[in-house]
């Protein structure tokens, strides 16, 4: 394990205020501390600043018209919140999806869209494969290798690792703000990686935030959404992070769709015809292959060979029909 | 008062396969009291921890140790100058341990090896992808070698037989005798993880020129008597070697190099005595241990129509498995599940061992488990709907098998009965003599329970209720398998004690020299006591254990092997124990002159009595107020016979016993195990087979739109023999089940195949498997005791067999959508259903057309 040192907030501004020279948060630490347990990247803080302490950070509430949850709120409590079952009930689904109960019950909302990368040489011990995410001049080793959980659409400043979380997905396509102690962000704008800081800390992370910001709240509309649901396709019923994930909003007639687990960030679609859910399926994957191509075609790596990861792209396909077809 | 001979009542037992029984150490594992090495001195010791080559072939040029050594709290450095015997600067593999640090703590240990500068000098021809190994040139053009051996292949075990005995004719005359012959080719398979839960630890420790180690293993003899003496300091006096292990790390830890003990002792060594804990990171771990062999094949065979029926008459098979860097035989038991499951008069098999410089690569038994059987058991079943196309064949894969199969009057077909043998690999040598042969029973009873007869259909021909209730269609499939295995065989190495203490109060310890197996392995020497000692089994505990300062070197080591003898050994010394307390008895002023010998007694519930006058009775409390006993024994096994190197433990114990045509010596314990049907007893040195044996039916239903396999349904039936300790035995099939299921869906190492590196160094990425991803309350588990011959009570080890059934998944998913998968060097997870079915496509497959199938 690094060593580190430990610092309490007992706000988020004073924990945003505490986060010079690389110092990072730590909430539930299900992440944080596997991190510095495994010195998987260079890019480790000196210090640690919790923020577990900070009082009344942890609610799930309705107010003006928004459900409002705490960075601190338990993904458990998230998952079983009647408010969220009922009224953002893809958050929800999500929420229970996210690895095992011991996990749920410690990680927050707040770190689960603040977690870094799944990407299996990414997250090597000591960093024995030192990727382009991590080290200013390195490889994608994913894109010649092992990559089931990585992009079908290409990759993003030449990684292919995607958004693990399961639950920035579902915001993604409910159209939730993020609140932090700077600004409040779009969730679609949330997750842009900033792939210009690849090789630094902060090109690590799977959001757009700055290193001295700190996620406060979640605001999700509190009408519209009671017709959402997430589905996730994983190896695992547990402790697993999707290879295809969909949530999807239907609102008047048409629907909302968010993508995870193929590419770096949610892949986000508003306004999709429903009349055919197959068809619905095939044009989200049709139009995501189209704008990946837009890109940068050194990215892409045999996004539709069926002998590597190609089979997402039909499992994809599958979830979204299916989740179109659950909420009719 | 239990003899065992022809006439016992096995439905009799009190506490053997009583289900009442408990784990005699269920309960500290339960509240965490399990010792592990890391449990001792606490605050008193210092860390070791190793570094891993980066490179997977080359040399070491240099080390620098000088700036891990300036990180305060470092105390050494060790290298492979300090241990010669086990390390090498030659390296053949990626995370080949390189050095080791020991410092005041674990993490600046691991630091500290980071900061160990090693220069390679590193190899352009190493080999990591088996087919180019086998070729031996690359892509290219160039040469490539593991540096192992010339050529990267060495044949293992060569398997010949023919109606007439003759070694070497082969399979050819039964090809020309055959009405109908078929070769099929398997891809590669992937390499398992055969691993423990916990990452291996050891802690060591020197007093003076004697040495200490408390570490996780199966067997803590071997770890002392092999790897200790043969790695570390060969020739140095065994009673200054002292090991002790409490908990085998989860069942599959310890059996080789694993143990860290040669390590750790080094490390100790160089701080001058001063204990020492060594722990691998889980990286480490996954990297150095216990992985199992891939294997690909190409199997042909012949069958001759006979009546309705088709008999196998030829079989021509190839393996070839990749070993990585590692020696140990890996296909050698594809012997067990295919030979000895089936008659097949005409015979070829041949072995060969593929050298890479992947990572270390560890020998599961039977049946170089689920590749082997994958390979073979697949072409049964392609051969049975081939037959069906071609031949008008009418039956079910089922009844070709079953038609098949062998019976116990058969014997063996390469050796023993039929005097013939010519498998030998590392020392082993089986019996003569064949145990129970329950095979076809285990099937009858799996296609029973499942309902295979109504069940069945042609491949791809029946849907099951939809899922999602979205229209989409899921495929039904059903499929059964089953095999001997080696698991339970009797050995050489099983020259096994046991040690009892009596009390005064009436109670009595067990003292046993195995480790703490998964599901209860010391309690059965306890239930064997009890037993035998007349006493229920509270009133005997297990005390010490895995000790090589305290105990014998007896017991049973998780589910593989010495289960017969571990009966044997208790048997024997709960009756020498016995005997002594009758002799005492004759002393008593109860009995004082009333018994002219120990046969004048019996005993019932803990009393002891007068055969000829019960009523004249004393409890063992009274018997041994003052006359407290000790028994140990050894059961006789030949030491001569032993295997893999490990040699006599507590002196030779040939002759030990009086020659006599009798099976059982003057205390009336038997020798050498024994047939106890049929009053066909062995005579010492003979050697009894008494393998397990387990079959399975799987009922799948299959998505094809997501490659999602459920299992409906799973009949798990094993052939324990004689059940010892039914909880254990419950869980141990159980758990043998859910293994299956982890094998064909989750269990698999991944690889980088450009750099050779291993990848799943973590349990997040070596996707163990989730209570979530199984429905155990589909599982049926049916214990079949077949009452084998072999050993005093005749015991079958019982888990390990049902993994290899995993294969019956894999044909029931083809039996729904008529499409083989393709494992691509993985297990059958659903990517690889979806690329198989989309591969097929191509080809002009169909899943939307019932009945659509590939070949």
């Amino acid at each position: 394990m690094k060593n580190f040192e430990l610092k309490h907030a007992s706000s988020f501004e004073e924990a945003a205020s505490m986060l010079a020279d690389g110092a990072m948060i730590l909430a539930g630490g299900t992440d944080m501390i596997y991190s510095m347990k495994g010195m998987h990247t260079p890019n480790l803080p000196d210090t640690l600043v919790a923020i577990s302490e900070i009082p009344n950070a942890d609610y799930i509430k309705e107010e003006n018209g928004y459900i409002k949850i705490g960075a601190l709120a338990k993904l458990c409590d998230i998952a079983a919140d009647k408010t969220v079952m009922s009224k953002a009930p893809a958050l929800s689904q999500a929420a229970k999806l996210v690895a095992s109960p011991e996990l749920r019950n410690m990680g927050t909302i707040g770190g689960n869209i603040c977690q870094r990368p799944r990407c299996i040489y990414y997250r090597n011990e000591f960093d024995n494969w030192p990727c382009a995410r991590k080290h200013k001049g390195g490889l994608c080793y994913a894109i010649s290798g092992v990559h089931r959980y990585h992009s079908i659409f290409g990759g993003v400043g030449g990684c292919m690792a995607v958004c693990p979380s399961d639950t920035a997905v579902a915001l993604v396509a409910l159209g939730a703000s993020i609140v932090t102690t700077k600004k409040t962000w779009a969730a679609a704008d949330f997750f842009k990686v900033p792939s210009k800081e690849f090789g630094t800390a902060r090109g690590e992370q799977i959001n757009a935030i700055d290193s001295d910001e700190v996620v406060k709240e979640i605001q999700i509309p509190s009408s519209g959404n009671e017709k959402s649901t997430y589905v996730k396709w994983a190896f695992r019923k547990a402790i697993d992070f999707p290879q295809c994930s969909a949530a999807v909003v239907i609102k008047s007639g048409k629907a909302n769709i968010a993508l995870g687990g193929v590419y770096n960030e949610p892949k986000y679609f508003e306004g999709v015809d429903i009349s055919d859910p197959s068809a619905a399926g095939a044009s989200v994957v049709a139009k995501a292959t189209e704008i990946s191509n837009e890109g940068d075609a050194s990215n892409s790596f045999d996004k539709l060979d069926h002998y590597s990861n190609g089979y997402k792209i039909d499992i994809t396909k599958t979830i979204v029909k299916r989740a179109i077809i659950s909420l009719k | 008062m239990l003899v065992l001979d022809e006439n016992t009542k096995f439905e009799d037992f009190k506490v053997l396969g009583n289900p009442d029984v408990h784990d005699q150490s269920g309960k500290e594992i339960v509240l965490g009291k399990t010792d592990f090495a890391a449990d001792h001195f606490t605050g008193h010791k210092y860390f070791g921890a190793l570094k891993s080559s980066t490179i997977m072939k080359g040399t070491i040029k240099s080390i620098d140790t000088s700036e891990a050594m300036k990180i305060p709290g470092v105390k050494a450095v060790i290298t492979y100058e300090d241990l010669p015997l086990l390390w090498s600067p030659t390296i053949t593999r990626y995370g080949q341990e390189v050095a080791g640090v020991v410092a005041d703590n674990f993490y600046t240990a691991v630091r500290a090896t980071q900061a160990v500068k090693i220069e390679y000098e590193e190899a352009t021809d190493g080999v990591f992808d088996p087919d180019v190994a086998m070729i031996g040139k690359d892509a290219d053009g160039n040469p490539v070698s593991s540096g192992i051996v010339p050529g990267n292949i060495m044949p293992v075990i060569t398997l010949y037989r023919n109606p007439d005995m003759i070694e070497g004719v082969g399979a050819d005359p039964g090809f020309e005798l055959s009405d109908y012959v078929k070769e099929y080719k398997f891809p590669w398979s992937n390499s398992y993880t055969h691993n423990c839960l916990e990452a291996h630890q050891t802690l060591a420790w020197w007093i003076g020129d004697d040495m200490y180690f408390y570490t996780g293993t199966q067997d803590i003899n071997y770890i002392k008597s092999y790897i200790v003496l043969a790695k570390y300091m060969p020739g140095y006096p065994s009673n200054k070697i002292h090991g002790v292990t409490h908990f085998n790390c989860g069942g599959y830890g310890g059996k080789s190099l694993d143990c860290l003990v040669p390590q750790a002792l080094a490390m100790s060594k160089k701080v001058g005595g001063y204990p020492v804990l060594c722990k691998n990171t889980r990286q480490q771990n996954n990297m150095n241990r216990g992985r199992t062999f891939a294997c690909t094949s190409t199997i042909k065979l012949g069958v001759k129509k006979v009546g309705n029926d088709f008999k196998f008459e030829a079989c021509d098979a190839k393996f070839y498995s990749d070993g990585g860097h590692n020696t140990a035989t890996p296909c050698g038991d594809v012997h067990w599940g295919l030979r000895t499951t089936y008659t097949i008069p005409y015979a070829t098999m041949k072995t060969h061992l593929v050298f890479t410089n992947s990572t270390t690569r560890h020998y599961w038994r039977c049946v170089n488990d689920p590749p082997g059987a994958m390979n073979y058991d697949t072409a049964i079943e392609k051969l049975a709907y081939d037959l069906r196309d071609d031949m008008g064949y009418k039956g079910t894969p089922y009844d070709l098998r079953v038609s098949n199969m062998r019976t116990q009057e058969m014997g063996d077909q390469d050796f023993g009965n039929s005097g013939v043998s010519n498998y030998y690999a590392y020392g082993l040598h089986y019996s003569k003599y064949w145990g129970a042969f329950a095979i076809k029973d285990l099937y009858e009873k799996a296609y029973e329970a499942s309902g295979y007869k109504t069940k069945w259909h042609d491949a791809h021909t029946k849907t099951v209720d939809d899922l999602y209730h979205n229209g989409d269609t899921r495929w039904h499939g059903i499929a059964i398998t089953g095999h001997h295995d080696s698991h339970g065989v009797i050995n050489g190495g099983s020259q096994r004690g046991g040690i009892i203490r009596a009390h005064d109060d009436g109670t009595f310890t067990v003292l046993t020299g195995s480790a703490r197996g998964c599901s209860g392995g010391t309690t059965v020497c306890c239930n064997v006591v009890a037993e035998v000692l007349g006493v229920s089994a509270d009133k005997v505990k297990l005390g010490d254990w895995g000790n090589t300062d305290t105990t014998l070197p007896g017991g049973v080591q998780a589910g593989s092997s010495h289960t017969v003898s571990i009966s044997t050994t208790f048997y024997n010394t709960a009756v020498l124990l016995r005997w002594k307390i009758f002799n005492a008895a004759m002393a008593h002023p109860t009995f004082y002159g009333q018994a002219t010998s120990v046969d004048d007694f019996d005993v019932e519930d803990g009393v002891i009595f007068l055969k000829k006058n019960p009523e004249v009775r004393a409890p063992y409390a009274t018997i041994l107020a003052k006359n407290a006993a000790i028994a140990a024994s050894s059961n006789g096994w030949e030491i001569e016979e032993t295997y893999t190197g490990m040699g006599p433990m507590l002196g030779k114990f040939t002759g030990y016993y009086a020659e006599t045509e009798n099976n059982t010596d003057q205390f009336g314990r038997i020798r050498g195990g024994a047939w106890r049907s049929k009053g066909n007893y062995l005579k010492r040195g003979d050697y009894v087979t008494c393998n397990g044996a387990a079959a399975a039916a799987c009922e799948v239903a299959v998505d094809p739109e997501t490659g999602e396999v459920e299992i409906l349904h799973y009949w798990n039936v094993v052939d324990a023999g004689t059940v010892m300790f039914r909880k254990g035995a419950e869980k141990e099939i159980a758990a043998g089940a859910e293994c299956a299921h982890n094998m064909a869906f989750f269990f698999g190492d991944i690889y980088d195949e450009k750099y050779g590196k291993l990848l799943s160094t973590q349990y997040t990425e070596a996707m163990m498997p989730t209570y979530m991803d199984m429905k155990t309350e589909d599982h049926d588990l049916i214990l079949y005791e077949s009452r084998d011959v072999g050993g005093p009570f005749g015991c079958h080890g019982i888990a390990e067999p049902c993994v290899t059934n995993y294969v019956s998944v894999f044909l029931a998913i083809y039996n729904a959508i008529g499409v083989w998968i393709n494992p691509e060097k993985g297990n059958i997870g659903p990517d690889r259903v979806l690329k198989s079915i989309k591969r097929a496509t191509k080809d002009g497959y169909s899943i939307d057309k019932i009945g659509a199938r590939v070949k």
